[in-house]
């Protein structure tokens, strides 16, 4: 979907706060995104549902926050019941503890996936090498993709193909994979001439998001 | 997480504070609140997963480590060699991996400097870096970086030579970006702990030079 996550380009929103250093505001958003990532309520497509007005209004903990309560209500997972008699438990007294169940005979599973890098895989007779130009397509996709807009149409050269990638935003039971590419691109074919001196971007592409130039 | 990590804690005291002495939570603190708990009191996920998954972000994933990898980096050339060509393979002879681990290192020189972003959402290399800093969150950064890197780099601080490249990469695959700086001039006899002391958050994503001591 083309929403208001897709920013790369957009001007309006000012200077860089270069000192906002930490990873959020009030203390509670890292064990949030936990929360929110271990139940099964983000979800990139989830995040870019959220409305435009509502997304830039928004911290970015809220957005997780805001995306896995709504995906865990539709998934059936919890009723907005359950969040209400919760926040007014906590909200009425703010002494109530938080409840605990452990499973530790789980836990070195977990330790596993936590300190475990998953790589890429090798890519399947990828159609286009190493130097080829491409162009991206133009596309309006109605889902959750990862190509933003501002590469559409334009054409940069194959630099790597770093391997293969489920496709995002295919149907959740497929299976397709497709060779990923870094591509780069000239800022002058992305933005023209400006100011600035000319530089390199450069940006990952699935294959079905290319075509011979 | 100390007060300094997310430095917004008015009162001074830590998320985790007694009862007695707790601070007024947000709307959204007791929202995060229900969330968890309702999750919990369910039985969908267990608290010690949660835990277990948040010290590693906050505390065991970071910028300590890849600081480490950029002093060895720098010292050790053999090493250099196979964290440009392997990094994940190079990275784990270090015991350095985990979620959002799948790195590939781009290296800065005289004439090229690399910058990182992610226009998307908020693509990171968590175990070298931890969670991502606001800054690197916020719409300015997000919708600017790909657009005019110089004048962004200018906001940190950052002034390059017109004669220099800047390669900024988008990251939107499943590669995770990470910048090899340049070693500054002096410190030829600073030992590998000495350096990584030198590296900062910023430098490891492009958006800030290693200053000589």
């Amino acid at each position: 979907m083309d929403g208001i996550h897709d920013m790369g380009g957009m001007a309006g929103f000012g200077p860089v706060d270069v000192d906002a250093v930490g990873w959020g505001h009030e203390g509670w958003e890292a064990r949030n995104q936990v929360v929110a990532l271990l139940s099964g309520g983000m979800s990139r497509a989830g995040i870019e549902e959220i409305p435009p007005s509502e997304y830039l209004r928004a911290s970015y903990a809220e957005r997780w926050l805001m995306c896995a309560e709504r995906r865990l209500v539709a998934k059936g997972v919890l009723s907005a019941d359950d969040l209400a008699v919760w926040r007014e438990r906590f909200d009425s007294a703010p002494d109530t503890p938080m409840p605990r169940a452990e499973q530790p005979e789980a836990l070195a599973a977990l330790e596993a996936a936590v300190t475990t890098t998953t790589p890429m895989m090798p890519a399947t007779a990828p159609r286009f090498v190493v130097g080829d130009r491409v162009r991206v397509k133009r596309m309006r996709p109605e889902r959750h993709n990862r190509c933003p807009r501002y590469v559409r149409g334009v054409v940069g050269e194959v630099e790597r193909i770093p391997g293969e990638e489920h496709l995002p935003g295919g149907p959740a039971s497929s299976d397709v994979r497709e060779p990923v590419y870094t591509v780069r691109f000239d800022s002058i074919d992305l933005w023209g001439e400006q100011d600035e001196p000319a530089f390199d971007l450069l940006i990952d592409l699935w294959q079905s998001y290319l075509e011979a130039p | 997480m100390t007060d300094h990590d997310h430095g917004s804690d008015e009162h001074g005291h830590s998320h985790y504070d007694t009862p007695g002495s707790r601070r007024a939570r947000s709307q959204l603190e007791v929202r995060a609140l229900a969330l968890e708990a309702a999750l919990v009191d369910k039985g969908v996920i267990a608290s010690d997963a949660i835990d277990l998954f948040t010290d590693a972000m906050e505390h065991r994933f970071g910028p300590h480590h890849g600081a480490r990898v950029v002093a060895k980096a720098w010292t050790d050339p053999a090493f250099r060699a196979r964290l440009l060509d392997d990094a994940n393979a190079a990275l784990a002879e270090l015991d350095i991996g985990g979620l959002e681990g799948n790195v590939r290192v781009v290296e800065n020189s005289d004439d090229t400097h690399n910058m990182v972003v992610c226009t998307l959402c908020s693509c990171y290399p968590w175990p070298l870096l931890g969670l991502p800093p606001i800054w690197y969150k916020s719409f300015a950064y997000r919708s600017r970086a790909v657009a005019e890197p110089r004048t962004v780099l200018g906001e940190f601080g950052v002034e390059l030579d017109d004669a220099v490249r800047v390669r900024v990469w988008d990251s939107s695959s499943e590669v995770r970006y990470f910048v090899l700086p340049q070693r500054p001039p002096g410190t030829e006899s600073m030992t590998e702990d000495e350096l990584a002391a030198l590296v900062d958050r910023n430098a490891m994503i492009g958006t800030g030079l290693v200053a000589a001591p």
